[in-house]
């Protein structure tokens, strides 16, 4: 093909979207409201990957005491744990310091010894650090069949839970996307094919005339990536300025999750929904261009 | 140069639009097509375009047979054969120049030779001071004027037309034929698929006659032959 053709089919392309605006329109924005979707779950799930991650990297066993232990018994308690393999640390927290813990989370408007008249309802506890978070599961273990022990708790039980939470959303996430995905190829295809019917008797002639195949096909193939080209962009402006905001307000403030930066990953993130929207659009004109021209 | 060989054409509907036909014609040969409808006239330029193929026997063009073209060699072959319609089919949003020019520019020739063959072409039909027109600007006469510069603006070998003064009051026919003429006296090979009983008969050249398919009469300087 020659430059000059290229420059023909521009002309086409834009022609075609002006004379069908609303067509075009709700092509574009199909494709935009599928991106978008697949940003957000995208960017969903790479946090909690990220949690994930966090959670298990700290991992520590808390233990909880029997409300009603003895000073002696508590000290025994302690230095079995402390005696126990693999243990690295071991830090007593009893009731005072727990209560001092929470009023601290609660503000200092609100007296919470008050609020609980006057008695501290909470149990002692010990946090214990381990050497390697591989073993978590078998010193918990160990830990709960020591006396005076009601009850341990460790991350990896919430990173399990994450993870079964996590599956849900992925899967949930797919069939949303491979949803809006047909979808955005449907109208797409519509869209074009409306093109097409308009421009029938310019195709047969120039069919007539002996013009390629492809040069018959590349307007409305550029057509299609035009459009899915304009929804991912779209749709990338507007998880790039949303997610920055996320990051600004919600990033300091939210006290147990830090959430996923990395400008680059994310910048690398929209790049591939751009292409994907390119490639929506070209896969839908195809269909239509294939089924109308026969050629 | 035109080559029928054995042609037939069956339609799944099992209608036979073609039926054994034979027939050669010359380079630079003008030839009317004549026949009731449904004779066969359509189907027989459509198999030249290779719009269709015969389900049995060839059709030949310069020696080569068209059954077994490649789509690069479809695309060649129709650079080389210029067609008219009876509805005209010009392109009613492009103005003249633009309608001819269309043709060449799909088949990717220059802008600078675009530029200077489309203009001869138009004001030698006559079209000179129309170029800027659109088609549904112009008479049915000038409409088709357009639609044969089309045709032969990248100079084809062969010229067909389906129905060309179908849709023209006679005076205008007469002068569309006077064209067709003088673009096959310069050697263009011209096939004519036509009701039309004057022109037939006015123009004093060779006849092909359908019938259901078969060619039922081919003769020089032959006449329509038919009573309308």
């Amino acid at each position: 093909m020659k430059i000059r053709t290229w420059g023909y089919f521009l002309k086409q392309t834009m022609r075609s979207v002006g004379r069908n605006k609303f067509m075009s329109l709700a092509a574009v924005m199909t494709v935009t409201m599928c991106l978008f979707i697949v940003g957000m779950f995208t960017l969903l799930v790479v946090n909690a990957n990220n949690l994930a991650d966090g959670l298990e990297k700290n991992v520590e066993i808390v233990a909880y005491i029997d409300v009603q232990v003895t000073a002696k018994e508590l000290n025994e308690t302690l230095a079995a744990t402390k005696k126990l393999q693999g243990v690295q640390d071991v830090l007593l927290i009893d009731k005072a310091a727990g209560l001092e813990e929470l009023q601290k989370k609660f503000g200092e408007k609100t007296d919470l010894m008050d609020a609980l008249g006057g008695k501290n309802p909470l149990p002692d506890y010990l946090r214990i650090k381990v050497t390697n978070p591989a073993d978590v599961e078998k010193i918990a273990a160990e830990v709960k069949s020591l006396a005076k022990i009601t009850e341990v708790d460790f991350g990896k039980e919430a990173v399990n839970k994450l993870f079964a939470v996590l599956d849900y959303i992925r899967l949930g996430g797919l069939a949303i996307i491979i949803f809006l995905s047909i979808a955005a190829v449907f109208l797409v295809s519509t869209t074009i094919r409306i093109t097409v019917f308009s421009r029938k008797k310019e195709i047969n002639v120039m069919k007539l005339v002996g013009a390629s195949d492809w040069f018959i096909r590349w307007p409305f193939f550029i057509e299609g990536m035009f459009l899915g080209l304009v929804g991912g962009l779209v749709a990338d402006i507007g998880l790039y300025f949303g997610y920055q905001f996320i990051l600004t307000e919600f990033g300091s403030t939210l006290l147990f999750i830090t959430l996923w930066n990395d400008p680059q990953a994310f910048l690398e993130l929209l790049f591939v929904l751009l292409m994907s929207g390119m490639l929506v659009g070209a896969f839908g004109s195809l269909i239509s261009v294939r089924r109308f021209l026969n050629v | 140069m035109i080559q029928f060989i054995d042609v037939c054409k069956e339609y799944i509907n099992g209608v036979k639009a073609l039926d054994e036909v034979n027939l050669h014609i010359d380079k630079g040969e003008f030839v009317f097509l004549v026949g009731p409808s449904g004779a066969g006239k359509s189907t027989f330029l459509n198999l030249l375009l290779r719009e269709e193929k015969p389900s049995n026997g060839r059709v030949m063009i310069g020696g080569k047979s068209l059954n077994r073209l490649k789509k690069r060699e479809v695309s060649r072959l129709r650079k080389n054969i210029g067609v008219v319609f009876q509805d005209f089919s010009l392109i009613n949003t492009l103005t003249v120049f633009e309608n001819v020019a269309f043709t060449l520019e799909v088949i990717e020739k220059s802008k600078k030779e675009i530029n200077e063959r489309v203009p001869l072409i138009l004001e030698s039909l006559g079209l000179k001071d129309k170029l800027k027109a659109f088609p549904n600007q112009l008479s049915g006469g000038e409409q088709q004027r357009v639609a044969i510069a089309r045709a032969i603006v990248n100079s084809p070998r062969i010229l067909l037309a389906d129905e060309p003064t179908g849709n023209l009051d006679p005076d205008t026919s007469w002068e569309i034929l006077e064209i067709l003429k003088k673009i096959n006296a310069k050697g263009t090979t011209m096939i004519i698929a036509t009701h039309d009983k004057s022109i037939v008969d006015e123009g004093g050249k060779r006849v092909i006659a359908l019938e259901k398919g078969k060619v039922v009469r081919d003769e020089e300087g032959g006449s329509y032959g038919y009573e309308d």
